[in-house]
This record gives structure tokens, sequence and C-alpha cells, in this order.
């Protein structure tokens, strides 16, 4: 065999699997920007709650539950966690999820308390706090393109192989929808 | 006035309809002895021109001897055109215009400028929603505020000459809109030009290319954006959706972006806008309207089809 047929047969599968190695790579690193990318939404929200919770705290004395739950939650998504493990990756968005399913529970039982509702405080807060949604629901919407591009680099063959040497893993989708939103709704309640 | 149209434009032509009925037409009325005099010295005008083309090549044909010279004539005769019948009927139609126009733009709250002075057009070129050019006409400025937001609209005729040839490169609305969301970054939703072109398109490109989740929106644009976070803000799915719906009630070509606050958008009529028809019929001819009115509720289209007055931000 010719030298130059040699190489070829080395070189070329060679570049190739180079190739495809740096598209899975930056197309993991994309994901992992778009997740810190959620992170700093989240912060924002984040931001609001003490101020909101101190507040609630003087008027809400019969949801203690609800506030101190509220505090936990912001906790949990406050902590950190590695960005390069799936599962934590997966419970840092969900925790993000329920503490977004809370705010909303928060400003609907806030809804009773008049006082409260006519803090200017609270009225701002809950602007803000649209807006922030707003903005994670987009970040939230970048995150998922950026998985599901990775996804699909490492779970299509060739793609699959390369990504099991490069320690390269799927990544978790952030869904929305809790489970609660999903439940058929019993019109009955309603009715009684 | 038998024109099929959303609610908003049937109560907008019941109110033109009326301040014509009262302020336009008994002043169009009056004028209308010019629109006949010039339709009179149209026919001695022309013969006044076909004479002065046929002795301009006359003259070109014996100082030349060559038959081919005759043709010389010709800017001759455009010459006569413009300054017998084009500048006239462009001077009386101006003229009617801005009666047509002031009383209705005042009775919206609105300011009309015959004239403007197109000075935001380079920035719509920098934002790539039109191409370069350096020929450019503007006409027909209407700004004001609907539904508590600043716009302006202007009729744009825009041209790339040189030497050799002449391409327009854009006809048809340009208009920027306050926005009520707040963003930093610079997003341009622009046409899609197949792969070849989005290619040549991203080239020197600062801004990052965006895919969105909607096929259909895909297909008919390209975005990119100096913030991908920022640019799913704005673009959300039910904005894609209303996009695609506002073209299709527009029947144009929509390319945007947002900047500093504001959407601006550029509409492709491939016409002049707010058209007021010709001279043959009387001045006061409430038919004149109609132009105006389908160009003005682009507008309103805008604002309530993209809904960018919306409280809920989406």
């Amino acid at each position: 065999m010719e030298l130059g047929t040699l190489l070829l047969i080395i070189v070329v599968p060679g570049v190739i699997l180079y190739v495809w190695y740096a598209k899975l790579i930056s197309r993991r690193n994309a994901a992992r920007e778009a997740l810190s990318s959620i992170d700093v939404q989240l912060k924002k929200r984040h931001d609001l709650l003490p101020n909101i919770l101190k507040l609630a705290g003087r008027f809400m004395t019969h949801e203690k539950d609800l506030l101190e739950g509220l505090t936990a939650l912001r906790a949990r998504v406050d902590a950190g966690y590695d960005p390069s493990d799936p599962a934590a990756v997966q419970a840092h968005l969900t925790a993000g999820q329920e503490l977004q399913s809370g705010m909303a529970r928060f400003f609907a039982v806030a809804e009773n308390y008049p006082e409260l509702r006519s803090a200017e405080t609270i009225s701002k807060a809950q602007d803000t706090f649209t807006e922030a949604e707003a903005h994670i629901s987009a970040a939230r919407r970048f995150y998922n393109a950026a998985v599901t591009d990775l996804n699909n680099a490492v779970e299509i063959f060739p793609g699959s192989m390369i990504a099991g040497w490069a320690k390269v893993k799927p990544m978790p989708f952030w869904e929305m929808e809790d489970s609660s939103h999903r439940a058929a709704v019993n019109v009955d309640d309603y009715l009684k | 006035m038998d024109l099929p149209s959303p609610t908003h434009t049937r109560s907008l032509l019941d109110r033109f309809e009326a301040v014509f009925d009262e302020e336009i037409a008994p002043r169009l009325q009056a004028r209308d002895h010019e629109r006949v005099a010039l339709a009179r010295k149209k026919v001695r005008n022309w013969i006044l021109i076909l004479a002065a083309s046929g002795a301009a090549a006359l003259v070109m044909f014996f100082l030349t001897r060559d038959v081919d010279s005759v043709f010389m004539a010709l800017p001759v005769g455009a010459g006569a055109y413009w300054l017998l019948i084009g500048r006239p009927t462009k001077r009386l139609t101006d003229s009617i215009k801005q009666e047509i126009f002031i009383p209705l733009c005042d009775a919206l709250g609105f300011t009309y400028h015959l004239r403007p002075d197109g000075s935001n057009a380079r920035y719509f070129t920098e934002l790539r929603l039109v191409g370069g050019f350096n020929r450019s006409r503007f006409e027909d400025e209407v700004s004001g505020r609907y539904d508590d937001l600043d716009f302006s609209l202007v009729d744009a005729h825009l041209k790339d000459v040189d030497k050799d040839n002449s391409r327009t490169v854009f006809h048809g609305l340009l208009a920027a809109f306050e926005m009520t969301k707040s963003f930093r970054g610079r997003t341009l939703v622009l046409r899609d030009g197949g792969m070849l072109g989005n290619f040549l398109g991203g080239i020197g490109n600062k801004l990052e290319r965006v895919r969105l989740e909607d096929p259909r929106f895909e297909r008919a644009y390209e975005v990119y954006s100096s913030d991908q976070v920022e640019a799913r803000y704005l673009l959300t799915p039910a904005f894609m959706d209303r996009l695609l719906e506002l073209e299709r009630q527009l029947e144009s070509k929509v390319r945007l972006a947002f900047d500093r606050n504001s959407l601006l958008m550029s509409i492709e009529l491939n016409r002049d806008a707010f058209n007021i028809g010709k001279l043959e019929t009387p001045l006061s001819d409430k038919r004149r309207l109609l132009g105006i009115v389908k160009d003005l509720t682009m507008i309103f289209d805008v604002v309530e089809t993209l809904r960018l007055n919306a409280e809920t931000k989406l």
C-alpha cells in the first residue's frame, strides 16, 4: 500500500472523528451556557423573594407553612449543583419549577389579604415577578433548544460512540408544567 | 363605500368620511377648476412635447447626418414632458394630498409631513431591514400615538444607482414603534434566504443566529440577536404566530428589528403608499380615501395584531 493511501486511510477518519468530537463538545458547552442563562434569570427572581416574604410575614400570619416552604425552596434552588451531572441539573430545574409554582400560589393566596394587596411593594413585586417569569420562560426555550441539539448529537450514531468515549452525556429538558397543571379539572369541584 | 375590512378599518373609514364631507370636500370642490385646467393644458402640452422632440431630432440629424442620432432627442422629449406635464401634475397631487391628509391626521391626533427628510433610513440599512442605497425619496410621514404607543411611518423609495444601472432596493413603508417591553440588545427578524442566502448573510454578522421552535416561522424568517434569551423573550410563540398572521393580512414582506427599546419594521409594498388616485375624476371624489385608509390601517394592524401594547407583555 502506498504511503499516500495509508495516510488517507488514517488522516481522513481522524479528521472526521475530531470534527464530530469538537461539535459534541461545543454543543455541550452551548447547553451549559444556556443553563447558566437560566440561573441568571432565576437569580433575578430570587432577589425579589426576601423583601416579599418579609412584608408578607407581617400580614399572612396564617400562611406560615407557605412562606416557610418558599424560603426552603429558594434555598434549594440557590444551592450549588454540578452542571455536568444530568441528575443534579434535573433536580435543580425541578426545584426552580416548584419555586415558580409556589410563587404563583403565594400571589393567589395574597389576594385574600387586602392589606397586603394594597401594599405598593407587593404590587410592584408582582409586576417584576411576571417580567422575571417571561425572561425565565425565554431562557427555558433557549436551554431546551440547546439540549435538543446536544441530545441529538449524543444519541444518534456515530455520535453516540464518540459521546461515550468523550464522556458527553445527554442533558435533561426543562419541562414547564407540573403534574398538577396537567391533571384534568373536575368541574364538580367548582359547582358545589 | 365598499371596503371589506376589520372593524377598526370600518370605523376609521366612517370617521374619515365625516371629516372628508365636512372639511375636505368643500375645499377640494373649490379647487377642482385647477384639475380641469391642468387636464385641458395636457393636450396642448403633449403637442408641444412632440414638436420639441421632433425639432430636436431634426437638428441632430442635420448636424450629424446619422439616423441613429435622432434618438438623442429623447432626453429633450423627457425633459419637456417633466416640465410641462410631470411637474405640474405632481405639484397639484402634492397640494391635494396635503388638503386631504392634514385634516384626517388632525382628526386622529397624528402629525403629517409631505416631504420628510427620512434621516433615519440609514439606521434601517444598518439593521439590514433595507439594502444599501444612494438615492432616496421619502413622502408622507405620519407619526403620533396609537393605543398609548408612539409610532412613525414613512413611505420610502430607495435605489442603488451606479453609472450602468439603477436598482430599486426598497419601495414601501418604514415604521418605528415604541415598545412596552424593555430590552438592551439587538434582535433582527429578516427574511429567510435559503441555505446559501442565510450562510452568506451570516458572514461578517456580529449577531448570533437564533433558531426558534416554530417551523412555519423558521421557513419564513431568519433571526439574529445579540442575546439568545432576550430574542426569545421578545419573540414568544404567540408573537411569532401573530407576525405570520400580520404578513398574511398585509400581503407584503415584513422585516423587523428590536433595537434601542423600539420595534422597527420595513413593509415591502413595491408601490407608493397613501395613493390618492389619478386626477381624472373630481378632486372631491370620496374614493380617494380608500388608498389612504388602506395604508394607514397598517399602523393599527401592526399594533393590534402584534399586541405591542399588551399589558400581559406576551
